[in-house]
């Protein structure tokens, strides 16, 4: 039997035991690939998950406050929520807000090639969270729990939908080092080991250093001598063990193997770009993971993961004037990734998140642990993301914060209910999405989330 | 007339009456629970009275689509039909009080006459389901040997196979292979991690130790129980290591506000005692009374209360004096680190103060690249300052439209005046900060984690007082130019050492050679073990929904009332952890989870399918019987872990052949063959070294990391929990961060990546080919897989080799076979 024409079974409606008795069948990512059964009609078909790790801030991104700029240095009316640190006055974003999609859509100047694509792009202006710390709130963001140990979004993915191309690992997370809390963010926790996310370092390009056990170890010619006695040896001990499903799957997971040695390191070399797309994006590690993630979507990888930065870049608590510096390596990065999946037209069932884990506070932070007093604390009341591709209606923006940006208070939107979407985008009905263990259905919307309708196209 | 709330009935029916086989109200129990409690959790919908005819009439009524005045129940969906069979037979049968839940009751006393096979066998009769037939003895050798100790069999055949199970119970890899099974439960871990710093526990490996031993010297399993919970209380020096269980973590450190750090801690500790040595999900009623088991938020927190009178204590293996001078020599130590530190800290303002009048000259000497008289290394670092584009901001601007002395000179007197002014601000935030502290001075609970690390209540101490600051502009161009990173007149300890002369030099010599002679004089750290210890016993309140942020009623200490036959036990001395150990030791529970779960290692699959969960929504046991006769057995042999075992292996049910008829029962769920089995990560690595003859099998020790170099069985790998090893993950060894149910068998190509190209694999290959070049096919078959190659095996390696096949390319065929990795 051959896994390629293996019929896939496996659906998160399945009992665990079928799921994980067809993973030890070697049906695993594999077989999910062809084709797993969705709730629904999927919009998107793959995802790629930008996170400015460390907070960006809204009201000098994508949420322009002009009460902020009129009340510039005055205290924040009723109070200030509390968060993390001590906080003063109000303080005007130092970035001008430009218009340049026909949307109309207001997008910071700091990204200036973004703003002339708000046509395609959905600003969702109401999230909020709990906890304006940054692990729990980055393990919320992918985990939907603010402790460790449950199973992040791309593994849910790869449990739900596996991997549309079975010869690359099916969820990629790419960062240049390591974010904050690192890997338990990209964690399967208690879904089977498979489905955690294959974790690369964009400090190297080279393919063979990217991803492990890739290269071979001696010329095709010896390996396929090699390949045609094992299998000549695992058929006689199969033979005597007629029909046992997880001995075939593992014959036939050598030959697939075998192809991954050529396919995937071509994937994720970007080297093999023209030198113009690569100045295009930028030549920077964030450049190189964006220009990577759409090479691995344009081969059927289910879900790329970028985080800007090690640790946390986006942390700007003394000075926001350093947002700019990093908008302008995320800007062209982030526009021709759009460009490009956009006119390959993938974009239409790409879905591509620009996100972050919390927002940041209109009012300048003043505690004892920063020196200078330009920037902003955490802020968990209120922030923005945005959203593009992938079945959700371009030139909108969604929800709203309060006059000066700290809270969201219309059409709020919850991490639950962006995950709950996102699931929804990709054809997974959030609520059935679960998986048995323990004695209890776990799924990464817990027991809330709620789809917002209202940004997806018709 | 008897009425009840529906939430009371559950109580009430859960905790009554005697165990029988599956009677028709556990079934309908089990359904409601599943089906309907989330709503008609007793204050949402009024009590129903099931004495009444008319009642049940309305209740049947309502499963089957509802009518006239009745709603459909459950709302918006239908009962499976086998559960509105049988719940619509137990309503018509008058709705009798179901027993208690099967696994919350008494075990029940032995049957004479009752045998594993006895049990099996009726069960297979009755299903006329055929038994396979006994396994050959190669296979009943490599089964036992991989079972009971995670190693190949020595080639040569037992004289008997009872004397040889007493040989592989009594081989010290018994405990390795077995205490391995119980660190996955106990989510056993090297490290914790609190933004990405890692927190290492060097010395974790003695807890891993002391559970191998533990399993070697046949520890009785309910003590080894309590050993984890409560050692250091026992009086017993062997035992207090097992409180490694908790010692080693997971602490959380800064990885949230401090009494959500430290609730999630608590919360941890209640997830391993419940799931991992009860079977019940007791972590699922943080934040509400359990939705399925009888288990309420305040059970929770009265179990959560004896941890957080518990506390992290590092255990010295040594004298006290012997410690307690180690810690003086380390303190000597860190101080001379200040006093050395201080030192170039203030040289380091000194030199600042003396160079930054003039910096002009350096700003002018830049412009012709002209150094006369200047320090050579600061005006490299001028020239670097002034090269680099000035992006935020202003105060260069003059400058770099057109260089003269006069804005030269207009900088130098800003910057001194800023620095004033910086010195200024400096001195009236210290007094704010004093201030703050003075008044914020009240009783601090202070709890230290590993490493050191204090945890207050305060997660960033003093960022909620607000400062003065400089303005932006001005504290960028003070930050540029004395400071930051590159800042030009910032005197980092490497260049402030350069530029010291006379006494200060000797004054540093002084200073260097003293850290360095007490760094010398330290030596290593003294053996110790992280354990836990009593502190500060006390009750917590209710955390309202789970927020420890606002809480509510103080519970005291005691264990669930469900589980207790609802009489409380209360856990007031001390912590209560000692309390809590023998509650636990002697409950029916830890007997039927331990049980289970060794019947899982041995068969592959378990009797109860959810082995962490014997609660009302996990499975039912396929053999009540059986678990209930194994459990009994355990309990009355004073739980003696290695005979339960050899009852197992010495049944025909276990030493049945994997290969049997599967028509009448695909799934294997009687038990009537063995289950063919993949070798899990550490076995398949171990077995691997022990065919290149390159296993290294002495015992106990230090972890080192899992790299081709490493030779010691894969026990001994460094486990993180920061970052899994990935070599141990793809073959699906668990996360460490939490207790784990049951490993899952995963089958995917990035395995035969592994047997492809990984170092590991080819550095075991080639020794394993020149074993086959020098002794030849035979004796490499007999070393694998204990038997001689057949003829057309021979036939494919002559082939292979003929045709320019290596040796060692052929002995990695042999090592990535299917045969090598399962075993039958």
């Amino acid at each position: 039997m051959s896994i390629d024409r293996f019929p896939a079974q496996v659906h998160p409606r399945f009992s665990r035991r079928d799921v994980l008795g067809k993973l030890a069948g070697g049906l695993g990512l594999a077989a999910l690939a062809q084709g797993a059964p969705t709730h629904h009609t999927p919009r998107a078909k793959r995802i790629i998950y930008i996170v400015l790790n460390g907070g960006m801030s809204q009201v000098d991104t994508f949420d322009p406050k002009p009460l902020l700029t009129k009340y510039n240095g005055q205290p924040v009316p009723g109070g200030a929520p509390k968060t993390e640190r001590a906080t003063g006055a109000l303080m005007q974003s130092p970035f001008r807000f430009l218009r340049h999609s026909s949307c109309g859509t207001e997008v910071s100047e700091i990204f200036p090639r973004l703003a002339t694509l708000m046509d395609d792009c959905c600003v969702i202006r109401g999230m909020y969270t709990d906890v304006p710390n940054h692990e729990p709130s980055l393990f919320m963001l992918n985990c939907g729990a603010i402790q460790p140990g449950r199973p992040s979004l791309g593994s849910w993915l790869m449990y739900g939908l596996g991997s549309e191309n079975q010869n690359l690992p099916g969820f990629v997370v790419l960062c240049p080092g390591i974010p904050v809390v690192g890997p338990p963010l990209w964690s399967s926790a208690f879904l089977p080991a498979v489905f955690q996310g294959t974790f690369l370092k964009t400090e190297t390009s080279d393919p063979y250093q990217l991803i492990r056990h890739i290269k071979p170890q001696s010329d095709s010619t010896a390996q396929r001598r090699q390949l045609d006695l094992l299998s000549r040896l695992n058929r006689e001990h199969l033979a005597a063990r007629p029909g046992d499903s997880q001995l075939e799957a593992s014959i036939s997971a050598m030959e697939t193997a075998f192809r991954m040695q050529t396919e995937a390191p071509d994937a994720f070399d970007i080297r093999k770009e023209p030198e113009s797309t690569r100045d295009r994006y930028g030549d920077n590690e964030f450049g190189r993971s964006c220009l990577m993630a759409r090479r691995l979507v344009e081969r059927g990888v289910r879900m790329v993961q970028i985080y800007y930065g090690n640790s946390q870049p986006w942390d700007n608590h003394a000075d926001i004037l350093v947002h700019q510096r990093l908008a302008a390596r995320t800007d062209p990065a982030v526009a021709s990734l759009l460009e490009d999946l956009k006119s390959s037209g993938l974009l239409s069932d790409t879905l591509v998140v620009l996100g972050t884990e919390f927002g940041r506070t209109p009012a300048v932070e003043t505690g004892a642990s920063t020196n200078v007093q330009n920037g902003r604390d955490h802020n968990s009341y209120g922030y923005s993301i945005v959203l593009a591709g992938g079945g959700v209606k371009g030139g909108i923006t969604y929800g709203a914060t309060d006059d000066f940006g700290f809270r969201a208070v219309e059409k709020r939107c919850y991490n639950h209910d962006l995950n709950a979407t996102l699931l929804h985008l990709l054809g997974l009905d959030h609520t059935r999405l679960t998986y048995h263990y323990s004695g209890r259905d776990f799924r990464l919307t817990d027991v809330a989330g709620e789809v917002v309708h209202d940004i997806l196209r018709s | 007339m008897l009425v009840l709330s529906v939430s009371k009935w559950f109580l009430f029916m859960l905790s009554a009456l005697p165990l029988a086989s599956a009677p028709p109200g556990d079934e309908a129990a089990r359904i409601l629970t599943t089906q309907c409690k989330s709503c008609h959790d007793g204050s949402l919908r009024p009590a129903f009275d099931l004495t009444s005819p008319q009642v049940r009439a309305t209740m049947l009524k309502a499963i089957h689509g509802g009518g006239p005045g009745v709603k459909a129940m459950p709302p918006g969906r239908k009962l499976k039909p086998e559960h509105l069979a049988s719940l619509s037979a137990w309503i018509e049968r008058g709705a009798p009080l179901p027993g208690p839940h099967w696994a919350f009751t008494p075990l029940a006393p032995l049957t004479p006459g009752q045998s594993i096979d006895s049990l099996i066998d009726a069960n297979l009769h009755a299903r006329g389901i055929p038994a396979a037939p006994p396994a050959g003895s190669r296979t009943l050798l490599r089964r036992l040997s991989f079972d009971l100790t995670g190693l190949p069999p020595k080639t040569k055949p037992p004289a008997s196979f009872s004397t040889y199970i007493d040989q592989l119970l009594s081989s010290p890899h018994f405990g390795e292979h077995w205490g391995r099974h119980w660190l996955d439960v106990a989510r056993y871990g090297e490290d914790d991690y609190s933004g990405t710093a890692v927190q290492p526990y060097p010395q974790a490996w003695r807890f891993r130790d002391w559970v191998v031993n533990s399993f070697n010297r046949n520890l009785p399993y309910n003590t080894f129980l309590m050993a984890q919970i409560a050692g250091d209380l026992m009086n017993d020096p062997s035992l207090a290591g097992g409180t490694g269980l908790f010692g080693l973590g997971p602490w959380y450190y800064g990885i949230s506000q401090p009494p959500q750090a430290r609730a999630d801690e608590r919360h941890d500790r209640i997830d391993m005692v419940s799931r991992g040595m009860l079977g019940v999900t007791l972590a699922c009623a943080r934040c509400h009374d359990h939705k399925y088991d009888p288990f309420t938020q305040k059970d929770y927190y009265a179990l959560s209360g004896v941890f957080s009178s518990s506390a992290y204590k590092e255990y010295p293996l040594v004298p006290e004096t012997e410690a307690a001078s180690w810690r003086t020599r380390k303190k000597a130590l860190d101080d001379a680190e200040k006093a050395l530190n201080t030192f170039l800290t203030n040289q380091a303002v000194r030199l600042r103060a003396e160079y930054a009048p003039g910096l002009s000259r350096y700003m002018m000497a830049t412009l012709n690249a002209d150094p006369a008289g200047l320090n050579l290394e600061l005006f490299n670092r001028w020239c670097e300052y002034l090269r680099r584009p000035e992006d935020l901001h202003p105060y260069l601007k003059d400058w770099f439209a057109a260089p003269s002395l006069a804005h030269a000179q207009a900088f130098e007197r800003l910057l001194l005046t800023i620095d004033q002014e910086k010195k200024a601000l400096d001195e009236e935030n210290r007094q704010i900060i004093a201030a703050a502290e003075k008044a914020a001075l009240k009783p601090k609970r202070t709890i230290v984690l590993p490493g050191g690390y204090r945890s207050e209540e305060d997660f960033n101490p003093n960022a909620g007082v607000a400062i003065k600051s400089l303005p932006r502009d001005r504290f960028v161009a003070w930050n540029r130019t004395f400071s930051e990173g590159a800042a030009p007149l910032r005197f980092p300890p490497d260049l402030t050492v350069k530029f010291l002369t006379g006494p200060h030099k000797d004054e540093y010599n002084r200073l260097l050679a003293t850290r360095d002679r007490l760094k010398k004089e330290l030596g290593p750290k003294f053996p110790y073990f992280d354990g836990i210890s009593e502190f500060d016993p006390h009750d917590l309140p209710v955390d309202l929904r789970g927020n420890p942020e606002n809480t509510g009623d103080i519970v005291p200490r005691r264990f669930p009332l469900a589980l207790s036959n609802n009489l409380p036990i209360p856990f007031n001395e001390g912590s209560g952890r000692l309390a809590l150990a023998r509650t636990i030791a002697h409950h029916p529970l830890a007997a039927r989870v331990a049980v289970n779960r060794i019947w899982m290692h041995l068969f592959g699959a378990p009797i109860v399918r959810t082995p962490s969960n014997f609660g009302l929504a996990g499975e039912r046991p396929s053999h009540p019987e059986l678990l209930e006769y194994l459990a009994a057995r355990f309990a009355a042999s004073g739980y003696d872990t290695k005979a339960l075992i050899r009852e197992i292996v010495s049944s025909r049910a276990y030493q049945r052949s994997a290969s049997g008829d599967s028509t009448k029962d695909p799934a294997n769920l009687y038990f009537a063959r063995q289950s063919r089995k993949r070798l899990p990560a550490e076995p398949l690595r171990d077995a691997m070294l022990a065919a290149s003859g390159r296993l290294d099998l002495r015992t106990g020790g230090e972890s080192e990391e899992l790299t081709p170099n490493m030779r010691r069985r894969t026990l001994y790998a460094r486990i993180g929990r920061f970052e899994a090893n990935e070599t141990l993950a793809l073959f699906d060894a668990p996360n460490a961060a939490v207790t784990c149910e049951q490993r899952v068998v995963t089958n995917v190509p990035l395995q035969k990546l592994f047997y492809l190209n990984s170092d590991l694999v080819s550095t075991e290959s080639r020794a394993l080919g020149e074993f086959l070049r020098r002794h030849g096919l035979d004796k490499t078959y007999q070393r694998l897989f204990q038997r001689k190659p057949t003829p057309t095996e021979k036939q494919a390696a002559r082939d292979f080799l003929r045709s320019g096949g290596a040796h060692a390319q052929l002995a990695q065929v042999l090592l990535s076979t299917n045969e090598f990795a399962y075993v039958d």
